[in-house]
């Protein structure tokens, strides 16, 4: 331990030399430490302090916007020893407890001015005020013989368990201190009762330098097993950094050797499972080395969240191996890292008696109808008068998501919150106005009723909304092996924000256990006219690195010669052919990603680049998992179900990565003659989290919805994509002389003239923004897209009336033709072939796309595998001539 | 131990010409065609030679010595006879035999953890090495140089971006006191190469001298929204 200690003594000599810089050394704010002046440097007590701010967002504790104002006037501050002050002022009042942490041994603890409260049956949020004058950099653990564990817990003990006391280390906070002179912790306390409660809070700070909590064995999982053992019922593997356990029956168990001498241990670990129920901990000795049943603890599993589990036992005897029993039933857990630490709380833990009062909660009850008067699901937002938000976030199970501030409720189902005044926001998506409610809960039971008021209803006219990519496991909030939420899940987020049609695809994470609701149908969890259907998406497996695939309506999920993931090919192509045979609506996803960074400019093209860069002649990168192979897929044409020849690609993704880069990539495609259609996605919790939907697609369907018409529709670009704040209805293009009308998506979107005539497109336009934010009406542009560039917009006004606007143009030469309103929203296009001519917008573009082929290639062929390269090379030149054509056609 | 590299400003020109012939060399096949033997610093792995490896590539062998190579450049450029502790480093790595002991050798070079799952969302965290957990240690005014360790789930080959925000800044914004850059140059790229496990240079500079600390965000070219702060790692930073 020499080593730690010379850091010690270095860490001591910055902080006094610090110190002794800084003339603005500041009076301690404790009793009886006046005499001792604390000094923090102000820079990372400032960045300490808005960490601090971002972790209690996190956690569901905001801080108010006045305190948030506080911290902002506290940055212009000069003087370090007013800096310091201020931040004890707006800090000090959350603290439940000052750890004035020692040079060695236990701290000295007090109980800080906050005031005692917690909630029956729910999470309040403390902070602790570490007091450190050593500069130490351990971490600060907080305990409760109160927390223990209730299952298997002698009688008089059941009525002193009544908490759960946890500390938040996880980001943007730090586990370990800082090391400077004063920092504030997050700790949150759950109540089992209602009433007067007394607890006994323990804090101590590790690494002490007497050698104090030992550490007596880290495991960790980067390489192996790393000691641990499958004994029954139990498989352990040692994968991605974590140790993943696959309990096989209701008695699992592993051991792993570890030998100290006995007394007070605790063994930590962090982990996740699905499992409900309770995990327990053997131990055996020198003496009996083997798992005796007088010799166990037990813990709660806390299921479906990362948990940092904290199980304390006694040892008689000279300890010699512990074993697990991590679920007590068939299931999988996931543990990242596990540490045995000797518990010596006489001298090292510093305790304090704390009085809690628990306030009891009170059941209220959602009311939730829509403009019919049906009942629904809608978004709430809870908080209190504190801002403090409902159920605790940090603390949420599924279908609550801990990341969100909202929650998802339906008609008659209860929220329990304690008497006091709240602030409800209530919506369900983005075609509702939002409503902010005051509730005032008491003693007795409440309803809080919210009738849904919409500004538009595009279903009416015909244009189902949906999100053709939101995901049931992986990303965010679920890691693997957690398998991930169930349809009944996804329907609620589907619903709450009122999108009718969520498509959740399967991929790489929880593969094998989410395949089990693909149906080859909607899943029957669906509630008309909401529809979830499971899909693939071709993400961490086969052809991902050339870009990602979204598979829709598909007969068979999993291609040929395997049952998972693995075996697929690595050329997007043979992915693309397998899914159309069998009649799926296919395309790339996150279409930007790989799309942005860019190798040079197409040469030139100086002075072509369109507003806001659409269209632009930057040749991309083709360096990520976006619409890459694209550019080579989107030649192709594959037998579809009948075995008569279809595109290869129905659509490109749009409306959640880089827009400029989406839609360019789409603009150039269609210039280059190809017809291929955008749809809406989010790719939920991967490129947002916040909720399903962001990126939307409004499709047009006849009569009654289906999953099937919507789909067809996406494939014919029946359809306008948007963050469904603007709306793009009914998009038409007719003759001036009024003889030929043709409706986006129907009878292949194609007008046709026999000679050069006036055109007039037409479009229903709404859009609402800018409500809150100012008075003065906001407008939209509106513009009719020629080959890619506007050539006519209007302005329109974001109050949420649809409006009908028209555009009347000349057109000589074919063409494709949309409306786009940036970048909120685009129609898919209508093409006007003039004497059977094909389109080409562009020249350049079809000189971008064909750079684009060569580029892909470059950047693709390593990920190809060897097997599978003559087809993909053939696949990339059948590309390299259907560019190389059209500029020859050009040419002559 | 404490590990800290320094750059001098007057250096960059030398540097700059050895650099070339650092790289264009595979670490051991050509030794005898070097144009500039003493400047290389690989050239003491190149004596030794790589080990056969049953577990590892030698393709990721020498793109690790590369990046050590980088390191000690800007260690100790006016002393390449003497690379002392890289040139004992490149020797351990030449002979590794696992990745397992590779990543344990390097250690306590890594700054960051880079992580790129498939859906191509960059996380990153503080390194576990020892040295780096409680504060990094620089010095005022110097190039200051540490290694990204690589886990790419993704094959994205885009470049990886790091940037430097000053959180006591209101609001805050990118910090004025350090600059931090994936390093770019000859024989070292700041674009992955899609492999699973790579390692990447990183360069600190500070202006000012001082306890501070730094947000260090990453990005693989897609932007950095993240609700978990998965992309984000707070350093304290300790400038002499
Ligand atoms: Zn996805
Ligand atoms: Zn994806």
């Amino acid at each position: 331990m020499e080593n730690i200690n010379s850091l010690h003594l270095i860490r001591c000599l910055i902080i006094s030399l610090l110190m002794s810089l800084c003339n603005h050394a500041l009076q301690s704010q404790e009793p009886g430490k006046a005499e001792e002046p604390l000094a923090v440097p102000v820079q990372p007590l400032l960045s300490h302090v808005h960490r601090l701010s971002e972790a209690m967002e996190i956690v569901g504790r905001p801080l108010t916007e006045k305190a948030m104002q506080q911290i902002a006037e506290i940055k212009k501050v000069d003087n370090p020893g007013q800096v310091l002050m201020e931040v004890q002022n707006l800090f000090d009042p959350f603290c439940i407890a000052i750890v004035d942490v020692a040079q060695t041994g236990a701290p000295k603890v007090s109980r800080g001015p906050a005031s005692p409260k917690l909630l029956e049956q729910g999470w309040r949020t403390f902070l602790v005020k570490v007091i450190n004058r050593h500069g130490r950099t351990g971490r600060l653990f907080v305990e409760s013989p109160n927390a223990q564990p209730l299952p298997n817990a002698p009688v008089s003990e059941v009525d002193k368990r009544w908490m759960q006391i946890s500390s938040y280390d996880g980001q943007p906070l730090r586990p370990n201190l800082s090391g400077l002179a004063v920092e504030y912790r997050i700790v949150q306390i759950f109540s089992r009762d209602a009433g007067s409660k007394e607890a006994v809070l323990e804090f101590t700070v590790s690494g002490d330098a007497n050698g104090d909590d030992a550490l007596i064995r880290e495991w960790r999982f980067d390489e192996d097993e790393d000691g641990w053992n499958a004994m029954n019922q139990i498989k352990v593997d040692a994968k991605d950094g974590s140790l993943q356990i696959e309990s096989t029956g209701d008695d699992p168990f592993m051991g792993a050797e570890v030998v100290s001498r006995g007394g007070g241990f605790v063994l930590r670990f962090w982990a996740k499972t699905d499992v409900v129920g309770i995990g327990q901990l053997f131990w055996w000795t020198k003496d009996i080395p083997y798992a005796t049943g007088n010799r166990q603890t037990n813990f709660i599993l806390e299921p479906n969240k990362e948990h940092l589990y904290e199980v304390p036992f006694h040892v008689e005897g000279e300890l010699a191996g512990v074993r697990l029993d991590p679920l007590v039933k068939p299931g999988k857990m996931r543990i990242d890292w596990i540490d045995l630490h000797s518990q010596q709380r006489n001298e090292n833990w510093a305790q304090l008696e704390t009085e809690f009062q628990c306030e009891a909660s009170t059941p209220v009850t959602f009311r939730v109808f829509d403009e019919k008067g049906l009942p629904a699901f809608a978004k709430f937002e809870v908080r209190d008068s504190e801002g403090r938000i409902y159920p605790a976030q940090s603390k949420r199970l599924a279908p609550d998501f801990f990341f969100q501030r909202h929650i998802y409720r339906g008609d008659g189902e209860v929220l329990s919150l304690p008497p006091g005044q709240y602030t409800i926001t209530c919506s369900r998506g983005p075609e509702t106005l939002p409503e902010v409610q005051s509730l005032t809960v008491g003693a007795e039971p409440k309803e809080l009723l919210y009738r849904v008021r919409r500004w538009i209803d595009p279903s009416k006219a015909g244009w189902w909304s949906g999100d053709h990519h939101i995901h049931g496991a992986g990303c965010l909030h679920y890691n693997n092996p957690t398998e991930g939420v169930s349809p009944e899940d996804m329907m609620r987020h589907i619903m709450g924000e009122d999108l009718k049609v969520g498509c959740s695809l399967t991929w790489g994470p929880c593969f094998d256990f989410q395949k089990q609701f693909f149906t080859g149908d909607v899943a029957p969890e669906s509630q008309y006219p909401y529809l979830l259907r499971y899909d693939i998406e071709v993400s961490g497996f086969g052809s991902h690195m050339s870009g990602h695939l979204n598979l829709l309506n598909l007969k068979n999920q999993i291609y040929p010669g395997g049952d998972s993931k693995d075996h697929w090919p690595t050329l997007g192509l043979s992915t693309l052919k397998w899914a159309k045979r069998q009649g799926a609506v296919c395309g790339p996803a996150h279409s930007s990603i790989g799309l942005t960074s860019f190798i040079g400019r197409l040469p030139d093209t100086e002075g072509k680049d369109g507003d806001n860069l659409l269209p632009n002649f930057q040749i991309p990168a083709y360096d990520g998992i976006g619409a890459n192979e694209f550019i080579v897929d989107v030649t192709h044409r594959v037998p579809g179900a009948d075995g008569k020849l279809v595109s290869a690609v129905d659509f490109i993704s749009t409306m959640n990565s880089d827009r400029i880069a989406e839609w360019n990539m789409w603009y150039h495609v269609l210039n280059a003659g190809l017809r291929v259609a955008a749809s809406g996605e989010t790719d939920f919790p991967c490129m947002s989290g916040e909720r399903v939907g962001i990126g939307r697609v409004y499709a047009h369907v006849d009569g009654r919805l289906t999953f099937d018409k919507w789909v067809q529709s996406i494939a014919d670009g029946r359809s306008y994509v948007s963050d469904g704040f603007t709306h793009l209805i009914d998009y038409r293009a007719s003759a001036a002389d009024g003889k030929q009308v043709v409706d986006v998506g129907v009878n292949g979107s194609e007008l046709k003239l026999e000679q050069p005539k006036r055109v007039r497109f037409s479009a229903k336009v709404a859009a609402l923004y800018g409500r809150q934010e100012s008075d003065s009406p906001v407008h939209q542009k509106v513009e009719l897209i020629v080959n890619g560039y506007p050539v006519q917009s209007v302005d329109v006004n974001c109050d949420g009336s649809l409006k009908d606007v028209t555009f009347e143009i000349p057109l000589v030469k074919s063409c494709w033709v949309a409306v786009r309103a940036f970048p909120n929203a685009h129609t898919n296009p209508i093409y006007v072939v003039i004497d059977e001519e094909p389109i080409i917008g562009s020249v350049d573009s079809v000189r971008w796309c064909l750079a684009g082929v060569e580029q892909c290639w470059k950047a693709k062929e390593p990920f190809y595998a060897k097997s599978e390269l003559n087809e993909a090379r053939a696949a990339y030149r059948h590309a390299r001539l259907f560019y190389q054509r059209l500029l020859d056609e050009h040419a002559r | 131990m404490e590990f800290r590299l320094r750059l001098k400003p007057w250096c960059c020109l030398v540097i700059a010409t050895i650099g070339v012939v650092q790289f264009s060399m595979p670490a051991t096949d050509r030794l005898s065609d070097q144009r500039c033997p003493d400047a290389n610093p690989v050239a003491f792995v190149g004596r030794t030679g790589i080990r056969s490896l049953s577990k590892l590539k030698r393709a990721e062998i020498r793109q690790v010595l590369g990046v050590i190579g980088k390191l000690l450049v800007a260690n100790n450029p006016t002393d390449l006879e003497d690379p002392g502790e890289f040139g004992d480093l490149a020797r351990q790595v030449a002979e590794v035999k696992t990745r397992k002991e590779l990543q344990a050798l390097l250690v306590p070079y890594v700054l960051l953890q880079v992580k790129i799952n498939p859906e191509s969302r960059v996380k990153i965290s503080p390194s576990g090495s020892e040295v780096m957990r409680d504060k990094v240690k620089l010095e005022k005014d110097v190039a200051n140089r540490f290694l990204l360790q690589v886990d790419n789930h993704a094959g994205v080959t885009s470049t990886l971006n790091i940037s430097a925000i000053d959180l006591s800044l209101q609001p805050p914004q990118t910090a004025d006191w350090i600059t931090a850059i994936v390093v770019n140059e000859d024989g070292i790229s700041s674009k992955m190469s899609g492999q699973k496990i790579e390692y990447l240079v990183v360069e600190l500079l500070a202006k000012e001298s001082g306890l501070k600390e730094v947000r260090l965000v990453g990005d693989a070219g897609q932007g950095t929204q993240d609700l978990g702060f998965r992309a984000t790692a707070d350093l304290l930073i300790d400038v002499k």
